[in-house]
């Protein structure tokens, strides 16, 4: 198979050309750091902050060691997802400095141990069309991961989904994220046939039967009850916009969108009129002003931050963030609004846009059914989230607690968002060595 | 003085989340335009004349003539699938089919990760996997009919789950 190795040298991206500009873009991300590490060290933000500059430098190399472990072991998965996803981190991490050193040192062993999830996703599972075939088992795995916080977990800010381990807490639910969508991806191919071209007729619509929709309504029905249970709007949320994502990827039906829409909608009414939390959250989206006192107070706070910024930001530590409630972890993108501008918001949104671009660009890349689905999931698994918080602190949609991937402080989302890009680029792998 | 020194730096940390945004940017469009598929098939066709050697054969997959308007190949003739089985008019290819509706190099089939995959190489007249033409590699499954101008081939798996019917 000599023809492998010629093939290789005609494609830019891949391979070792691709691992070597992965390491060029890394080492840039690493000079935007050390900026941002230098001006906490010489205490632009607060008092100096000695331990930014060698934390700083441990997170670069460790993004380097990772790229040049690939590069050793011949691993061909994309190399823009790991420059990007450094961009994120660095700036999460500058932030979250000069936010709350403390936060910073612990995101600092989260993002360590991010990037070991990451090489070891990426170690275990390149083969990872094997996950196909246990979709039961991830079912009941998740079931069970909704279902333990509920009778062992903490509540924090509002949401009761944390578990608590001592040493430090996770968040199951957001693990099972990435479950769901290895379970939805291979049981939509099983079942794509039938689902799309249904077998029975009502009215118009040809409608599949029963045993092939049964299966997803009830493990949709038991996750939604779940996560409106432990009051977790913004996880069922996310789940829910993923889910009709891939169905609709993988059955081109818009009959399916438009009646998850209406179901959302009906569910939506419901959850008004039945839970206080979810009202006094509506109301204060439509006018945080007047409650300015109390539930209005957190997006209120954010506006002021923003609208302080204007373009080019107040200047790194020279905003006033703390005054936003939870500002480490929801409210991150309001901070960065502030002392960035407009500008440094845009960046990190075009980041965002770059990153689900090459995910779509993985999953047309790929030649496979189950591959192709998994990574239309995870990547609009990831947009959803990074659109829900961010129109969430903008005020353009109604506010529901969840973190700004790779930026907001928290271990288990970091940790979770780490495995996505490993799935992600293991599907890359695939594509490119092929043939 | 170290005020100024600051202010400039603070203004270089936005500059450079942007210059690194640019760069990618600048990378990924090279990457769209990316002409790697064309040069790809040049030298992939060199490679081939290396026919898969026998020990190779045998992973419990042939191909199996079906119907075919050549006195060469009859009914019935049984070729192993192996690791690769390369389909076309050129006397080096492992199933040979001398005739004018196949390209030179016709197609291949060839087996990736437990899993036979049909690929047309460009040829002029096309590949038919039951029927119906395929333009990527495709997946095959037992009792699939490959179709090559007026040849049909079924491809035959024995223990394997994998169905045509599925």
């Amino acid at each position: 198979m000599i023809s492998i190795n010629n093939s290789k040298k005609n494609s830019s991206m891949q391979g070792k050309t691709g691992r070597h500009l992965e390491l060029k873009l890394i080492l840039m991300t690493g000079v935007y750091m050390m900026t941002g590490m230098l001006l906490l060290h010489l205490g632009a933000a607060g008092s100096p902050e000695p331990r930014a500059l060698l934390i700083g430098l441990a997170t670069v190399a460790a993004f380097l060691l990772v790229s040049f472990y690939w590069s050793l072991t011949g691993y061909h998965g994309d190399c823009l997802l790991l420059p990007i996803t450094a961009l994120l981190c660095s700036t999460g991490l500058v932030f979250l400095f000069r936010l709350d050193p403390a936060y910073a040192v612990r995101q600092f062993v989260w993002l360590l141990a991010g990037l070991v999830a990451l090489v070891l996703t990426t170690r275990q599972f390149v083969n990872f069309r094997f996950l196909s075939d246990y979709k039961y088992i991830y079912a009941l795995v998740g079931l069970i991961a909704l279902v333990l916080p509920v009778f062992f977990g903490s509540e924090q800010g509002g949401a009761k989904s944390w578990l608590d381990l001592g040493l430090f807490s996770l968040q199951p639910s957001e693990f099972v994220k990435i479950l769901v969508v290895l379970f939805l991806a291979s049981f939509l191919i099983e079942n794509k046939a039938v689902l799309s071209a249904g077998t029975r007729n009502l009215g118009c619509l040809s409608l599949p039967g029963p045993q092939e929709w049964g299966p997803l309504a009830v493990m949709w029905g038991i996750s939604l009850l779940l996560l409106v249970f432990q009051k977790d709007l913004g996880a069922a949320l996310i789940y829910f916009s993923t889910f009709l994502t891939m169905v609709y990827v993988a059955t081109s039906r818009i009959f399916y969108v438009l009646f998850g829409l209406g179901l959302f909608i009906a569910g939506a009414g419901v959850c008004f009129y039945l839970f206080d939390h979810v009202r006094s959250r509506v109301e204060t989206w439509l006018n945080p002003w007047q409650y300015i006192e109390n539930t209005g107070y957190q997006v209120s706070q954010s506006l002021f931050a923003i609208n302080s910024g204007g373009i080019l930001g107040t200047g790194f530590g020279q905003g006033y963030p703390e005054y936003i409630p939870a500002v480490h972890t929801d409210f991150i993108f309001s901070a960065i609004c502030e002392e960035m501008g407009l500008l440094g918001g845009t960046g990190i949104i075009i980041l965002f846009m770059i990153y689900v671009f090459r995910g779509i660009k993985i999953a047309l890349k790929t030649k496979d059914e189950f591959a192709a689905l998994a990574a239309s999931g995870l990547t609009a698994l990831l947009a959803i989230q990074a659109f829900i918080i961010i129109s969430g602190v903008t005020k353009l949609l109604p506010l529901t607690g969840i973190t700004l991937p790779y930026i907001s402080y928290g271990g288990s989302s970091l940790v979770a968002n780490f495995i996505l890009l490993g799935f992600l680029l293991n599907i890359s792998h695939e594509a490119y060595i092929d043939i | 003085m170290f005020a100024i020194f600051v202010m400039v730096l603070r203004y270089l940390f936005l500059l450079l989340l942007f210059l690194s945004i640019f760069k990618l940017i600048k990378w990924m469009i090279g990457d769209l335009q990316e002409v790697a598929p064309q040069n790809l098939k040049e030298n992939r066709i060199v490679d081939y004349h290396v026919k898969p050697s026998p020990h190779e054969t045998g992973d419990g997959a042939e191909l199996v003539v079906v119907k075919s308007l050549l006195s060469e190949l009859k009914p019935g003739d049984t070729f192993a699938a192996g690791q690769e089985v390369l389909l076309g008019r050129d006397s080096l290819c492992s199933i040979n089919i001398a005739a004018a509706f196949a390209s030179a190099m016709h197609a291949r089939i060839y087996l990736k990760d437990g899993q036979y995959w049909l690929e047309d190489l460009d040829s002029t007249n096309g590949t038919f996997l039951n029927e119906i033409p395929i333009d990527k590699s495709i997946v095959l499954a037992n009792g699939d009919k490959i179709r090559i101008g007026g040849v049909i081939f079924q491809f035959v798996r024995w223990g394997h789950e994998v169905d045509a019917s599925n």
